[in-house]
């Protein structure tokens, strides 16, 4: 083996060990939250794409993917269904609530006769709610220790009965019925948002105006658009991904920075006799950045192996799911070379100017 | 023989602290091509730093030195590095091998310093042979004795066909064998590739084995 550059790297294997798995760290933090981001957002854009109504019919401001508001009088569903070019309309209750697994989860209260026959949502498994402490779950969550049957805690320590599952997933994993969720936030005829179902979809932008003319004042939005921006509409999402990227290029750019100033130390004196053998400051440069690169490489594979490893037991154990992204991949191994590159360019800059007698006497 | 190598006037001044530490006080040598060169004299005459001005690692105070046609205190670092990259090939006491490389690594690194990924294979193993060093290649410096440690560090210093060796106190660190055996080595290459090559020893016997002995003291040539 003549190349300086892997023979370096087996020399230490402890110190490239650590290297690579600093790099793999910095990757594998990237590819997580925005594959765990990402997968979250897509699976709600999965469920909400089973939703067959075409226009959302809510007050201003309270229809957001967050949103926890029960503000819309339910007798707006009767008025809704006597509108021209409406065929159905059904109310929801979306409400959001702390959650021991990952901090939030949210549960819908519909009138499930109306709901789903306009989604065309069956129940597999069991029957459909009816009490007061019932709910039917989907078959994701069902999956997850949740048989027919079985109890789970809802609001905190409100016991509700798994009554039946249902197929296919859309909205709210958690479905109970709309006469309960209304008693629980003592809301009594009040919704978060309408669903209207129209006899021509061709006709919702001229259906919409009709709606919007009848009752003024309301909000109407066209279910494509609101589940389009699903990612969007999640306050900071993209900033937080952005703060991220910086901040793992900076962890990979820290540990080959560091990497490199250590193994630089230890080779003073090789990097002197390198001079006395007429190798150029681009050439010693360039050996270390080779070596940097070397490291970040192997960062980068690991950290992929890393965070797929991650993803699956973390989808495993909570049921998030993780999505692995080409976009999100090639921004990460951008940042692990150029975050080695730029972090050894320091220490490889200070070696290319040692003075050479100096480091040929270097003990 | 034309004149290989031409120091006028040497001096060097170290500053410790605030003291100046004259090292080379007015230094003047020629060395021809194809010579064989000794430097001898006590500890802390001026011979390494003689040799380090030579080998463009340091720069006189003042004084002018002409390698092979070519200015070295005129030039620029980057120009002195590559004057050495071309015209010069060092041999320390402390043989100073790559101990991750294996032998033959070493002489590779040497020729991608020099030649930017040249490869002469002939000229390496000739230089090989002549050092006896064809079944050492794949060996690593720490599973070599110290005189192979040095007929490799030797072998890398005239692969690339440099004008000048210098060599600084090569049997320093070796018993009285392999002293020997690398002085012959030395003798061989100047012999037979009219190899110049200039030696600091404080060795009489190896100051013997060459053409022409030049004492040093205090700064001096005397």
């Amino acid at each position: 083996m003549d190349s300086i550059v892997v023979s370096n790297l087996r020399q230490r294997p402890l110190r490239s060990a650590i290297s690579v798995v600093g790099v793999a760290l910095g990757v594998a933090l990237v590819m997580l939250f925005t594959g765990l981001a990402h997968g979250m957002s897509d699976d709600l854009l999965k469920r909400s794409s089973n939703v067959s109504a075409e226009i959302i019919f809510t007050r201003p401001g309270s229809m957001q993917i967050t949103s926890s508001s029960a503000n819309l009088n339910t007798k707006y569903v009767e008025l809704l269904r006597s509108v021209e070019g409406v065929q159905s309309a059904t109310p929801v209750i979306r409400y959001f609530y702390p959650s021991g697994t990952w901090g939030v989860d949210q549960v819908e209260g519909v009138e499930w006769d109306s709901f789903s026959t306009m989604n065309n949502i069956r129940i597999i498994q069991g029957h459909a709610p009816t009490g007061p402490d019932e709910v039917v779950i989907d078959e994701t969550k069902a999956k997850r220790n949740h048989p027919v049957g079985s109890t789970m805690k809802i609001f905190g320590d409100k016991v509700y009965r798994v009554a039946g599952i249902y197929a296919p997933e859309s909205g709210a994993r958690v479905k109970l019925t709309l006469a309960s969720l209304q008693d629980s936030l003592e809301a009594p005829g009040k919704c978060t948002f309408i669903y209207v179902k129209l006899k021509n979809p061709a006709d919702q932008i001229a259906v919409a105006k009709r709606i919007d003319q009848q009752f003024p004042g309301n909000k109407i939005q066209l279910t494509r658009e609101v589940f389009a921006t699903i990612e969007n509409s999640i306050p900071g999402l993209s900033i937080f991904m952005r703060v991220l990227v910086v901040l793992a290029a900076v962890v990979s750019a820290l540990v080959v920075m560091l990497a490199m100033h250590t193994t630089i130390t230890e080779r003073t004196r090789e990097i002197g006799i390198l001079k006395a053998m007429g190798a150029s400051r681009t050439y010693i440069i360039s050996e270390i950045e080779r070596e940097a690169l070397l490291i970040s490489f192997l960062g980068l594979l690991v950290g992929f192996a890393l965070s797929a490893v991650a993803g699956f037991g973390i989808h495993k154990a909570t049921g998030l799911i993780f999505e692995f992204g080409w976009k999100w991949a090639l921004t990460a191994a951008v940042i692990g070379l150029l975050g080695g590159a730029l972090g050894a360019f320091y220490p490889a800059a200070r070696a290319a100017n040692l003075d050479p007698v100096t480091a040929l006497a270097y003990e | 023989m034309a004149t290989i190598l031409k120091a006028e006037n040497l001096e060097k001044v170290y500053r410790v602290g605030k003291v100046d530490v004259p090292a080379l006080r007015g230094v003047s040598l020629s060395v021809q091509e194809g010579e064989f060169v000794a430097v001898m004299g006590p500890s802390g005459c001026g011979k390494s730093t003689m040799l380090h001005l030579m080998g463009g690692l340091l720069t006189p105070t003042s004084g002018r030195i002409v390698i092979d046609g070519e200015d070295l205190t005129a030039s620029s670092d980057a120009k002195r590095t590559d004057i050495r990259r071309r015209k010069i090939g060092f041999v320390f006491q402390r043989f100073n091998l790559f101990p991750t490389l294996t032998a033959e690594g070493n002489l590779r690194l040497a020729e991608r310093i020099h030649g930017n990924g040249t490869d002469d294979p002939d000229r390496r193993r000739e230089i090989l042979r002549m050092l006896h060093l064809e079944d050492k290649m794949h060996h690593k410096p720490l599973e070599l004795s110290g005189g192979e440690q040095q007929r490799v560090a030797l072998a890398r210093a005239v692969v690339n066909r440099p004008a000048i060796v210098l060599a600084d106190e090569p049997t320093g660190n070796l018993d009285t064998e392999n002293s020997e055996l690398v002085l012959k080595m030395f003798r061989e290459l100047n012999d037979r590739f009219n190899q110049t090559i200039i030696m600091i020893t404080h060795n009489p016997e190896a100051a013997a084995a060459c053409q022409r002995i030049i004492q040093m003291r205090d700064g001096h040539i005397v």
